[in-house]
């Protein structure tokens, strides 16, 4: 008996390691974002590496919105994110139930069709796709940025197999009391899906919020800029000023670390029910 | 080629400018036009230019009260990615930076407006700008761009460093050789300070020295590569010598961070580099121990290339109007003085680099003006030169980190680059 | 009366249906659907700087395949495939097993290791850039104090591809291993009692309960890593710029495609290239699906 607790205990200890090893690859990089942000340009390139600043530069941070319009960018992703999420939501739901809970002749073949898009990579879409926003003179606004992403082959798949794993009880209930189709999923169904929607919801926001390829082609003027354009192009300058763009990555990556902080329980629920339903 | 840029050692030059200053100012303060209107989107690639830019608008605005000029700045790497695109889609900015290697595509793509018959509405005489520039702009009989600035090559040095080796400045007349000597002699052991940065650049590293050596780039008729040159090859042997003797951080090294940011972090005492370098030094916290000199003569002999940056306009412009005020002042007096006050690179129109010169008096910038005018050869480029300077790079970049010879680098690339010439 | 009734509900099924289906297919078809046609179209077309078109038969093609970067492109995702994909499914199942157990501080390491999935590809590939720098890296400087020689891990073409996957496993470890932990506590509590019962150890039950009953979540993990490593483009271009010594041995098919249309105004070969990894991943996966049954337990 008392071997096997101690045989716990060594077997408790080696998990503790490797866990904390673990912790400390994860989060050495952001630590070093962190401190490279506060040095000043000639120290953050010195030889040997200074470790820790002389004298924090807070400055580094300021000079971000005065190199670039920083404060714009912001708005920009946040609501770039917002209505691609909203509109994924909303629109995905509504094809989502269709495929999964009505009848209809080629629902089978629309449905797997539209899943095709998943095969290809999206960046190969981004000429075409640049050309439309273009005739629809859309090119350096706000929707060019989330134009395309509003519609989801893989929302759809996801929410689809949601509704699926619902009773469809209620909706026999709903269509004796008379509601159509369409009431019984916005009255009914929808609220019921909440768990899908939060989970498409945290995986859109993350692909809104992080997506660098196409607002780097489609928007040239930096007013119209998000924040991940607006880093590349920090990076790409001439004379690179590593403080200042580790000031400006720390504050580009700071929202959705505050969001997760506080909802962290949705988040990881959201992101482990994909792994189930999918 | 040389004395490309003869008018501007005339001082007759310099007094015909003044006058024509005087007249051009009076013009612009008397009579405010706000019959033209519009908003212009402008697209530039050197962020260390938007001051000069921000200073002209201003300007400009006194006498175009209803232009709106919109700046859109880009990183070098994107700019002409986004600007093929944009012109793809028939969204590309009103006005735009231009340079040689791509006036060509951009000129015979149908995306550029000639500017013949604005040059001859407003009465500016292309004489006043230099010569070989403004040849750089005319595709096919039509000028699409006057030059804005023009730029050489000089080697950007750190007092400090020299002083703590107590090694001597450079001076003009130096030679191959002695900056060598002094690269071995400024360079310590524990890789914390090297002689020099020799990693692999066109403009400002090989190009020059190909042509001190007596090699070319490119054939006359444009239709060969000059790689396979015994004279360009050793024009570009002399920089691989400075990497073996280990003067230099290593290829890989530079291309990670690149020299003008070593040169600024105080870990190169040399620094090749264009005039338009002189906006990052002035903004650099190094600045007091920065100073400038010619390029050293290789086997007697001097060169250094010769470029400029040209503003073009977009045909299909919905502001045709505006956008050719904007172009016509920015090839004038006043913005040309800015740009030489601010520094941000040398102005083209004649006798307004002296103005730059003294923007900093305490730099011997002069040596730009010098070389410009002894012993400038023009920026080498085809059709589709952005095409081979693709293979310039993949080729080079291997004898540069020492993987392969020379020769047989050189035989690569002259090779790739027949097949894009022939293609043309 | 009934048949009737019936009849009407089909209706509505079918008008509400379509006109449910509607907008997305609508938005798919214009942003998704023609694009991929396009695409498909331009790979039979020389589509020069400017969009300028000519005819090009099956040229584009037959040039892909006497392209040597083409290939050599082919096999650094291949590769990538190859390093990253059991990298991340090996360290995802591995920090998943440890959480999974009665350990102190669960949730924290949790959320700890889950930070990396919702950062910014592009503001981590600047820190880690940074972090590789051969000269002012902090990664050198401490390898140098164990004695270890400077390494060039972004701009020597031996080991860039190795940088590039080592940044790709840690971006993606977190997630996986959040969806993999769900997956093993979907396990019935049950299986884990009777086998204690019979005296399996902690090792065992893993190697004999929770292995074979995660499959269907290993599955899911694979397929879903294994298609994005194929398309794997941010890390590569924040990291390894375009004039790099390490940008033939690194760069992805992606990357290529994308040069090729942008950068080299070739977007007829970028397209041939585009289809070309299409059915690359079509094959894969069909592959996958069939392969499936030989291995996945979807029994529990």
């Amino acid at each position: 008996m008392n071997n096997k607790v101690k045989k716990k205990n060594t077997g408790h200890i080696i998990v503790y390691i490797v866990l904390l090893s673990g912790v400390l690859i994860t989060l050495l990089p952001f630590l070093w974002m962190l401190l490279t942000s506060l040095k000043t340009q000639s120290e953050s390139i010195r030889v040997p590496p200074v470790i820790f600043p002389a004298k924090p530069v807070f400055s580094n941070y300021l000079d971000v919105f005065r190199d670039v319009p920083f404060g714009r960018m912001y708005i920009n992703t946040v609501i770039s994110s917002i209505v691609t999420v909203a509109a994924q939501l909303l629109l995905c739901s509504m094809a989502a139930y269709a495929f999964a809970k009505l009848k209809f002749p080629g629902r089978e073949v629309i449905f797997v069709t539209l899943l095709a898009v998943l095969m290809v990579p999206s960046s190969f879409f981004i000429l075409p796709q640049y050309l439309i926003v273009q005739k629809l003179k859309l090119l350096n606004t706000i929707p060019a940025l989330f134009l395309p992403n509003l519609f989801s082959a893989f929302g759809t798949f996801l929410l689809r197999q949601f509704f699926m794993s619902l009773p469809s009880d209620l909706e026999d209930a709903a269509a004796l009391d008379g509601c159509n189709p369409f009431t019984t999923y916005w009255r009914i169904m929808l609220p019921l899906a909440k768990p899908g929607l939060v989970s498409l919801g945290i995986l859109t926001l993350r692909f809104a919020w992080n997506d660098l390829m196409w607002p780097l082609i489609v928007n040239t003027s930096q007013e119209k800029m998000t924040l991940t354009a607006g880093l590349a192009y920090m990076q790409g300058q001439y004379h690179t000023n590593y403080p200042e763009m580790m000031a400006g990555a720390m504050m580009a990556i700071l929202p959705l670390l505050i969001l997760f902080a506080v909802f962290q329980k949705q988040f990881i629920e959201g992101i482990a029910l994909t792994g189930i339903k999918g | 080629m040389k004395g490309i840029r003869k008018w501007m050692a005339a001082g007759l030059a310099v007094v015909m400018a003044g006058v024509m200053l005087t007249g051009a100012s009076a013009v612009f303060a008397d009579e405010a036009n706000t019959d033209v209107s519009g908003e212009v989107r402008y697209a530039y690639w050197d962020n260390n230019q938007t001051p000069y830019i921000e200073k002209c608008i201003e300007e400009f605005n006194k006498v175009y009260p209803n232009v709106t000029i919109t700046l859109e700045p880009n990183t070098w790497d994107e700019y002409w990615t986004k600007l093929e695109a944009a012109a793809t889609g028939g969204s590309i900015a009103d006005v735009f930076w231009m340079n040689g290697p791509n006036i060509t595509k951009y000129a015979n793509g149908g995306i550029l407006m000639p500017i013949d018959d604005m040059i001859e509405e407003q009465g500016i005489d292309t004489a006043n700008y230099p010569a070989g520039l403004v040849a750089l702009y005319n595709i096919g009989g039509a000028q699409y761009a006057l030059p804005k600035d023009f730029d050489t090559i000089g080697v950007w040095y750190n007092k400090a460093i020299f002083d703590e080796a107590g090694v001597e400045y450079p001076t003009d007349d130096w030679t191959w050789e002695d900056m060598a000597e002094k690269a071995a002699a400024l360079t310590k052991d524990d890789g914390s300070v090297y002689g020099i940065g020799a990693g692999f650049d066109t403009q400002a590293g090989i190009y020059n020295t190909i042509f001190a050596a007596g090699g070319c780039v490119i054939s006359e008729d444009k239709k060969s590569s000059g790689y396979d040159l015994p004279e360009t090859m050793a024009g570009i042997q002399c920089w691989i010598d400075l990497q073996e003797a280990g003067v230099s951080p290593s290829e890989a090294s530079l291309e990670e961070t690149t020299s003008d940011t070593q040169f600024l972090s105080g870990r190169l005492a040399m620094y090749w580099g264009g005039s338009w370098f002189l906006g990052a030094v002035k903004t650099s916290d190094l600045m007091e121990n920065i100073d400038v000199v010619e390029l050293p003569s290789l086997n007697g002999k001097k060169a250094t290339v010769i470029h400029g940056l040209g503003n073009c306009i977009y045909v299909d412009t919905k502001v045709p109007d505006a956008a050719k005020a904007w172009v016509s002042f920015l090839a004038g007096e006043t913005a040309n003085l800015i740009s030489a006050e601010t520094g941000a690179a040398i102005p083209a129109l004649a006798g307004t680099a002296e103005a730059w010169v003294e923007s900093t008096p305490e730099m011997n910038l002069k040596s730009f003006i010098t070389s410009s005018e002894e012993y400038s050869y023009p920026y080498p480029a085809s059709a589709n030169t952005a095409e081979w300077n693709t293979y310039e790079a993949d080729c080079l970049k291997k004898a540069f980190s020492l993987d392969v010879s020379v020769e047989d680098a050189c035989t690569e690339l002259a090779g790739k680059m027949n097949e894009v010439l022939a293609a043309e | 009366m009934k048949r009737k009734r019936i009849s009407r509900r089909q209706r509505s099924h079918i008008l509400y249906g379509y006109l449910m289906i509607a907008p997305l297919t609508a938005g798919l078809g214009i942003f998704y659907f023609y694009p991929f046609f396009k695409v498909f179209y331009d790979s039979f077309h020389v589509v020069g700087a400017f969009n300028k078109r000519s005819w090009a038969g099956l040229s584009n093609y037959a040039a892909m395949f006497r392209d040597p970067v083409m290939w050599s492109t082919l096999w650094n995702t291949v590769r990538y495939v190859i390093v990253i994909v059991p990298a991340t499914l090996a360290l995802s199942i591995l920090v998943a097993a440890m959480l999974n157990t009665e350990i102190k501080g669960r949730s924290v390491f949790r959320v700890i290791y889950f930070i990396p999935a919702i950062t910014m590809s592009t503001a981590i590939s600047m820190i880690w850039r940074w972090i590789f720098n051969s000269d002012f890296g902090i990664l050198n400087y401490v390898l140098s104090k164990f004695g270890i020689p400077t390494v060039q891990w972004l701009s020597d073409p031996r080991t860039a591809w190795i940088t590039i996957s080592i940044v790709a496993v840690w971006m993606n470890v977190g997630y996986e291993m959040i969806i993999l932990l769900a997956g093993m506590q979907g396990i019935s509590r049950t299986y884990y009692e009777s086998a204690s019962l019979d005296g399996a150890g902690k090792l065992q039950q893993f190697r004999l309960i929770t292995l074979p009953l995660l499959t269907p979540t290993i599955f899911f993990v694979l397929i879903t890593t294994l298609i994005s490593t194929f398309q794997i483009f941010d890390v590569i271009y924040m990291m390894i710029n375009s004039k790099s010594l390490a940008k033939e041995a690194s760069q992805s098919i992606v990357l290529y495609f994308y040069r090729n249309a942008f950068e080299y105004s070739k977007k007829g070969y970028a397209s041939a290239i585009a289809i070309f990894l299409f059915l690359i991943i079509m094959i894969i996966t069909a592959f996958q699906m069939k392969m499936q049954n030989k291995w996945v337990n979807y029994d529990q």
